[in-house]
């Protein structure tokens, strides 16, 4: 347990070996040797990008016995009191675990007194999103007018968590995701000193993986050396963290193409046996969809990520590309880009995969087959529904009475409608009639009934003095005096069964039969 | 080296050869669903790092006292209601920044590190990434996903995996299953020996259990009466209901997924619906999570599926 964690060994001491951050590195040198060093800086950018050990040469820098320089020695006592992390003058201050009031008052009490070696006292307070509003507050006075001895450098991931009012006192540095090229070259440099080999295929899955973090990267280098005989090669990488390889990406895009579900559901069963890792397998299988996608439109597209994924030529991502058309890829992308999302909140990253194997493979809704001799049969009903309609237009129209039988009553209730939209004067009844549902035609008795959902059509033709016009325009129409019932029920026949029916729904037993 | 964890080929040989070549990381974390061994082997790999044999034997003083969790240099941490909460991360800080007690070194085991709150895994940051020489920190996840980014940068992540039927059935019968029951409880734990045993012991799973039989057997002909004391029994509590849904999901995608038609709830069912139901019961979940009301939940489901 002595040994020290390689991103901790290699953690830059000097600033040319900070990596990828070239921007901020040249800023900060330039105002070292002009001597325009500011008195607050944050220090903001995704985890792992160098944020930490900027602040600590920037310490090293301004306290050096050559200093300010813009290359301190990294061999004089104050140099290696800070690499070693017990320099009087350089406080390091974990914003997170000391992010109260009184953490901060103490703070301000020490800003006072001079620097004890060198010419600086410089905090570091790292995790500062986490500080407190009353200790933000607190440090706002100090932060505005500090001693002139004194330089804050504040680092975090989440900047926008920051009060305004600190923002604008500090000078503040974007730490930039570091690119997988210069994180290569990194780790080839580590693996070289340490006297290990790894083949570059490894080093570069490593830094893909890491996404822009460095220690994200070296930590995973530290993890395959443990992991691996002695070369650390593509293959050890690969089964370490789970990744998926070609063979099984192409036997996915296979089932996609058979649609043969089991045969996937199996896929994925095994993937996951093997301890692959799911998520990575769908983010995968999206990437090598948006390049088959890609090529599908342009043949001299530059090289896809998911042709290399694959591991194919462009001829035969061409090819495979030929099989599938490109509405159902982009459904490839939007099903697996739903399921990622989704297989994050939970912790079971297979359930969600299957669904959306499920999906992928199901016909679309759309082509399937209807049966010819249905369409058939269903317009002919349909044909001679609108006759009767037509019939009883006609009657309605001429004025005789009617003699309309309880089934019929839809297609009554439909004639009047149509005949109260047709005339201007009784247009705005059949805006309110028209959402309600005929029940049964009784002797004079009409019977309706309105769903929940229209309570104000239902207000409006139950007011008497609504109702009685209406009825008065359906004699007009129907020839024929119509009493309008809203919501009643014709005669109440009660089911002989229905003590027996309430039982099976609701339990219980009958205390008094009937 | 870690004889007493079931299964988890990947993990036992990532670790074992890394205490082999002596280039242990300072801090891990072990993630994977319940009940496969996550914790488990956390406490190994502190015996194995404080066993009087140095080979983690699980005989002697030491490693039965981490064991028991009573060993003075190894602090275990779970979480406290649903939540880890920042003092209990700094007296971890705390305990871990002090020289060891008695022995080689100090361990602080974090488990279901996710439920950290915001506060309480960042005020972690600082340790994990430059603890003390001599020390170890372990944390445990069920869902990777939830833990902060800024962790997982710092530590090396070892996935656990479900464990293989065969696994499971094996320590059962070790333990005096007979061969059918210790199959049947096997299959119904969707591979986590900690369900399995928990199917086995605890009188509530038992009547989960139960009532999931009978819900995936007939539910179609239940009376609706039957299926509103169904949801009431099993809605009673968040925790309950949870860990019927769960069970309920892992049954039905082993029924289901195995062919094409499949016979549940007492009706022919495609794949394409029961992904449908599948994909329902994981809403209810977090829905439940959520502290949503558990027995509506419950009630909704079977209305669904009665539907379909």
């Amino acid at each position: 347990m002595g040994r020290l964690s390689l991103y901790r060994k290699w953690r830059p001491q000097e600033f040319k070996d900070v990596a990828g951050q070239e921007h901020i590195i040249s800023t900060l040198q330039n105002a070292i040797e002009t001597g325009r060093v500011a008195h607050a800086y944050l220090f903001a950018g995704p985890r792992g990008t160098g944020k930490t050990t900027t602040a600590r040469l920037l310490a090293k820098a301004l306290n050096c016995v050559n200093g300010p320089t813009s290359s301190p020695c990294d061999e004089c006592e104050s140099c290696i009191a800070i690499r070693e992390g017990r320099s009087l003058d350089v406080f390091e201050i974990d914003g997170a675990s000391n992010r109260g009031i009184d953490e901060i008052r103490e703070l301000r009490e020490t800003v006072r007194f001079k620097a004890t070696q060198g010419n600086y006292k410089v905090y570091i307070i790292d995790e500062v999103h986490m500080l407190t509003t009353e200790a933000f507050n607190a440090l706002l006075k100090t932060l505005e007018e500090p001693p002139e001895h004194v330089i804050f450098v504040f680092a975090t991931t989440e900047p926008q968590k920051i009060p305004a009012t600190i923002l604008s006192r500090c000078q503040r540095f974007t730490f930039r995701r570091i690119p997988s090229d210069v994180i290569v070259q990194r780790l080839t440099e580590i693996s070289e000193k340490e006297g290990i080999q790894a083949e570059e295929g490894a080093l570069r899955l490593l830094a893909e993986t890491a996404q822009g973090g460095m220690r994200d990267a070296i930590s995973l280098l530290d993890q395959s050396i443990a992991f691996s005989e002695n070369i650390v090669t593509t293959t050890v990488v690969q089964d370490m963290l789970g990744l998926t390889d070609a063979q099984a990406l192409n036997a996915f895009y296979q089932v996609l193409i058979s649609k043969d579900l089991t045969k996937g559901l199996s896929l994925i069963k095994s993937a996951s046996e093997e301890g692959k890792d799911l998520v990575h397998f769908m983010e995968s299988a999206m990437q090598v969809a948006r390049g088959l996608l890609v090529v599908k439109a342009d043949k001299d597209a530059p090289l896809q990520s998911g042709e290399i994924l694959l591991n194919i030529t462009r001829e035969e991502s061409m090819e495979l590309a030929a099989k599938f058309d490109s509405k159902y890829l982009v459904r490839i992308i939007e099903t697996l880009a739903e399921t990622i999302q989704k297989a994050k909140r939970t912790a079971d990253p297979e359930l969600f995969f299957e669904l959306s194997l499920v999906k992928l493979t199901e016909e679309p809704v759309g082509t399937t087959q209807v049966d010819a001799a249905a369409i058939i049969e269903f317009n002919k009903k349909l044909e001679a529904q609108s006759k009767k309609i037509q019939e009883l237009e006609q009657k309605i129209k001429e004025g005789r009475s009617l003699q309309v039988e309880n089934s019929d009553i839809n297609l009554f209730w439909e004639g009047l409608l149509q005949q109260l939209k047709s005339r201007k004067d009784t247009l705005e009844y059949w805006a309110f009639l028209n959402v309600a549902e005929p029940v049964a035609l009784e002797g004079i008795d009409l019977y309706i009934s309105f769903p929940d959902a229209y309570e104000f059509h239902r207000a409006n033709v139950e007011n008497p003095k609504n109702k009685s016009l209406i009825e008065q325009k359906l004699e007009e129409l129907t020839g024929k005096a119509l009493r309008l019932r809203i919501d009643e029920s014709p005669k109440f026949k009660r089911d002989p069964n229905f003590l027996t029916k309430t039982q099976e729904v609701f339990g219980g037993k009958i205390i008094k039969p009937e | 080296m870690f004889e007493r964890v079931i299964g988890q080929k990947k993990a036992k040989q990532i670790l074992s050869s890394a205490v082999r070549k002596d280039c242990l990381s300072h801090a891990y974390l072990f993630t994977g669903i319940h009940g496969i061994g996550k914790t488990t082997m956390a406490k190994e790999l502190a015996m194995v790092l404080n066993c009087e044999t140095k080979k983690g034997c699980g005989e002697c003083s030491s490693c039965r006292r981490i064991k028991q969790e009573i060993y003075p240099d190894v602090r275990i941490i779970r979480p406290d209601g649903p939540t880890i909460k920042i003092d209990e991360i700094r007296s971890l800080c705390d305990f871990i920044a002090m020289s060891s007690y008695e022995g080689r070194v100090k361990v602080g085991i974090i488990c279901r590190a996710e439920k950290m709150r915001e506060e309480a895994a960042n005020s972690l940051l600082k340790t994990l990434e430059e603890p003390p020489k001599d020390s170890l920190l372990i944390l445990t996840a069920e869902n990777q996903y939830a833990v902060l980014p800024t962790i997982i940068s710092r530590v090396q992540k070892i996935d656990c995996q479900r464990l293989e039927t065969d696994e499971i059935v094996d320590y059962l019968q070790k333990e005096g299953q007979s061969p059918s029951d210790a199959l049947k409880l096997a299959e119904y734990s969707g591979g986590s020996l900690g369900k399995a045993l928990e199917l086995r012991d605890s009188q509530e799973m038992q009547e989960i259990f139960q009532n999931v039989n009978l819900v995936i057997e007939r539910l179609n002909q239940l009376k609706p009466h039957e299926i509103i004391e169904i949801s009431a029994k099993m809605g009673k509590d968040r925790l309950l209901a949870f860990k019927f849904l769960e069970i309920l999901s892992d049954v039905l995608r082993t029924k289901s997924f195995q062919k094409d038609f499949s016979t549940v709830f007492g009706k022919q069912y495609s794949v394409t619906q029961l992904a449908l139901v599948l994909e329902f019961i994981e809403e209810l979940k977090l829905y439940i999570e959520g502290y949503g009301n558990a027995q509506l939940a419950l009630e909704s489901l079977f209305i669904r599926i009665c539907r379909l």
